[in-house]
């Protein structure tokens, strides 16, 4: 059996994010990105849906 | 359709396949034909994923979904950048660590060869079968419309992907579909300017929303906790979720895409580009399709959007009904035009009371004509019980052909089979490459030269071309038979999560109790198939609940058996 968390070490310098501090800032990008998505989206609904 | 039209959609088609096969015309290794170029980026592997997942029959019938039922849809998609975000996080890395061809390759380092083998089989069983609707599923349509032979469209669109798959490997997938998507995003952009120049009536671009909205097609978000409604956000960031998870993080024909290209930094980078463009490409898409409902307001649609099936019938015994329909139609058409204009009227004037009562009317002439719409459906069907009720697969394509100028034609059929041979070219890549590596190479276990490995990898995809190419041929000897593939991708789908996620997750358990686990899953969920009425959806969580659940219990009599229990 292999002990896969032993592969989760940390990043090599060469497979930082462009532009971002670490990947977690990344996806918190993302996740904040999705949030406004979802808010543009309900504006939308509540502009011509209802 | 017009020689330019068909130069086009030829031209189109055929160079993106010749650039293919020329761009990798030098293979020599087997980490480049299955692997890819070191070099790929992230740019270049994020619109391959996004590539994979969009096949034919999204573009033909996301806009149909839209014109039908609006476009709540959207919201499937809502769990979908979670699971790229944990894909990138826990699955990139270890995947790339351990320097695996396949995701099955995994299960065989973390567990044993066994388990790898189930993983491998059971995604060759589904994906294989899908591939051949991948090719089947746009062919029918695009021959139904244009009169086309099916069997020489399948033949053809088949014998394509396959020249440039075998020939190049994952680099010739990747390579063509960047340009295919490039082909897909113009072509769906100048179907949605074209569709606005000629948009009938007066209206501005907020008035045509505002009639969309009216008619219940922009309905995005459904915040309700209605367990019977289709799409709602907690439906589509749970269940969108573990799907995408599923499909991402284990099947192959997308693991097969991020595991190209130069480092895990490339990978990630490639799945947070889906991450954030993944729900306004379908946004774009479907309210493209809310806009040709409202086009379609002000321009008589077909009473039937399947107009092959109609003519068909028209002119047999039912020609009389369906002709009298067709009148009530025209004439029903005309007064629900009036209607939603005088209604646009009344909302721009801010005259409340005329808008009242202009909506009351074209609301009321929209029920008349849907009532149409279902007396022609059952007309048609008692007609012919091989027709199917629902038409919207037909919608956009009808729209295309019916107003489109000529040479853009050919541009939105190329969009459609652009998008048939990048998603079927990843499922035949996947496939030949586990064949390969998770079976013959696996079991094989003899020391051969890259070239014999290249060779056999080229085998394993044609073979599995010329598989899809047969089932696709034969798929209309089966009824329903897209929905009995998604049937059965429901039935194993779970299993291989559940073993995915056991992996990861669960580092106490071992080999045997996961292989144990996802077999007496498997057959769990086989048993609730053949004796149970519930939704096939659903057989995604018994299956990788049970996977988990019984890997957990059957570790634990293991580690009790051995006398390793811990109190």
């Amino acid at each position: 059996m292999t002990d896969v968390e032993s592969l989760h070490d940390a990043d090599h310098p060469d497979e930082r994010p462009p532009g971002f501090r670490s990947w977690k800032s990344v996806y918190g990008f993302v996740i904040g990105v999705f949030v406004l998505k979802v808010a543009l989206l309900a504006l939308f609904t509540w502009t011509y849906a209802q | 359709m017009s020689t330019i039209d068909f130069v086009v959609l030829i031209g189109t088609i055929v160079s993106i396949a010749a650039y293919g096969v020329w761009r990798t015309r030098r293979m020599a290794d087997l980490n480049h034909y299955l692997k890819g170029d070191k070099n790929t980026g992230w740019g270049t592997i994020g619109l391959s994923v996004m590539a994979t997942q969009a096949s034919a029959i999204t573009f033909l019938s996301m806009p149909g979904q839209a014109y039908e039922n609006g476009i709540a849809f959207i919201q499937n998609y809502f769990g979908l950048p979670l699971a790229l975000i944990i894909i990138a996080a826990v699955f990139v890395p270890l995947y790339r660590r351990l320097k695996v061809y396949t995701a099955y390759e995994f299960l065989g380092i973390r567990f044993d060869n066994k388990t790898r083998l189930l993983g491998a089989g059971l995604f060759l069983l589904q994906r294989g079968l899908a591939a051949g609707i991948t090719i089947y599923a746009p062919s029918i349509i695009v021959s139904t419309v244009l009169g086309w032979p099916l069997d020489i469209t399948i033949i053809l669109t088949g014998i394509t992907v396959i020249i440039y798959t075998v020939s190049g490997g994952t680099r010739a997938v990747s390579i063509t579909q960047k340009w295919q998507m490039g082909v897909i995003m113009t072509g769906m952009f100048v179907a949605f300017i074209i569709l606005l120049i000629k948009m009938p009536a007066p209206l501005g671009f907020s008035d045509m929303l505002h009639v969309a909205g009216e008619f219940g097609k922009l309905e995005a978000v459904d915040l309700s906790l209605d367990f019977d409604k289709r799409y709602t956000v907690w439906s589509g960031i749970f269940g969108g979720l573990f799907l995408s998870l599923s499909y991402f993080g284990t099947d192959q024909s997308q693991v097969q895409r991020y595991l190209s290209g130069t480092s895990i930094r490339e990978s990630r980078l490639g799945l947070m580009f889906n991450a954030v463009l993944k729900i306004p490409m379908q946004f774009f898409i479907l309210l493209l399709g809310a806009l040709v409902f409202v086009f379609y307001q002000f321009e008589q649609p077909p009473l039937y959007f399947n107009q092959t099936a109609m003519q068909a019938q028209t002119e047999g015994v039912h020609g009389d009904a369906l002709r009298t329909l067709q009148e009530r139609h025209s004439e029903l058409h005309d007064e629900k035009a009036a209607a939603i204009m005088a209604w646009t009227d009344a909302r721009r004037n801010g005259d409340s009371q005329l808008e009242a009562s202009t909506r009351a009317d074209m609301l009321a002439a929209h029920d008349r004509n849907e009532r149409l719409r279902d007396e022609t459906r059952e007309v048609l069907i008692s007609a012919d019980p091989s027709i199917s009720p629902v038409d919207s697969d037909y919608v956009f394509i009808t729209f295309v052909l019916n107003y489109l100028p000529q040479g853009f034609i050919g541009l939105l059929l190329a969009v459609i089979f652009a998008a048939a041979l990048s998603s079927t070219a990843a499922e035949l890549n996947a496939l030949g490459s586990t064949t390969f590596v998770d079976i013959y190479h696996n079991l094989r276990k003899k020391k051969t030269s890259d070239k014999h490995r290249v060779m056999a990898s080229r085998l394993f995809t044609l073979m599995w071309g010329l598989i899809a190419i047969s089932f696709a041929l034969f798929a209309n000897l089966v009824e329903n038979l897209i929905e009995a593939i998604n049937i059965l991708g429901s039935v194993f789908y779970g299993v291989v999560l559940g073993l995915f996620l056991v992996a990861f997750f669960l580092k106490r358990v071992g080999g045997t109790a996961v292989f144990t686990g996802a077999v007496i899953a498997q057959a769990i969920v086989i048993g609730f198939y053949l004796t149970a009425d519930i939704g096939y959806l659903w057989f995604n969580l018994i299956g990788c609940a049970s996977t988990v659940l019984l890997s957990l219990a059957i570790q634990s009599v293991l580690n009790v058996r051995r006398g390793v229990l811990r109190i």
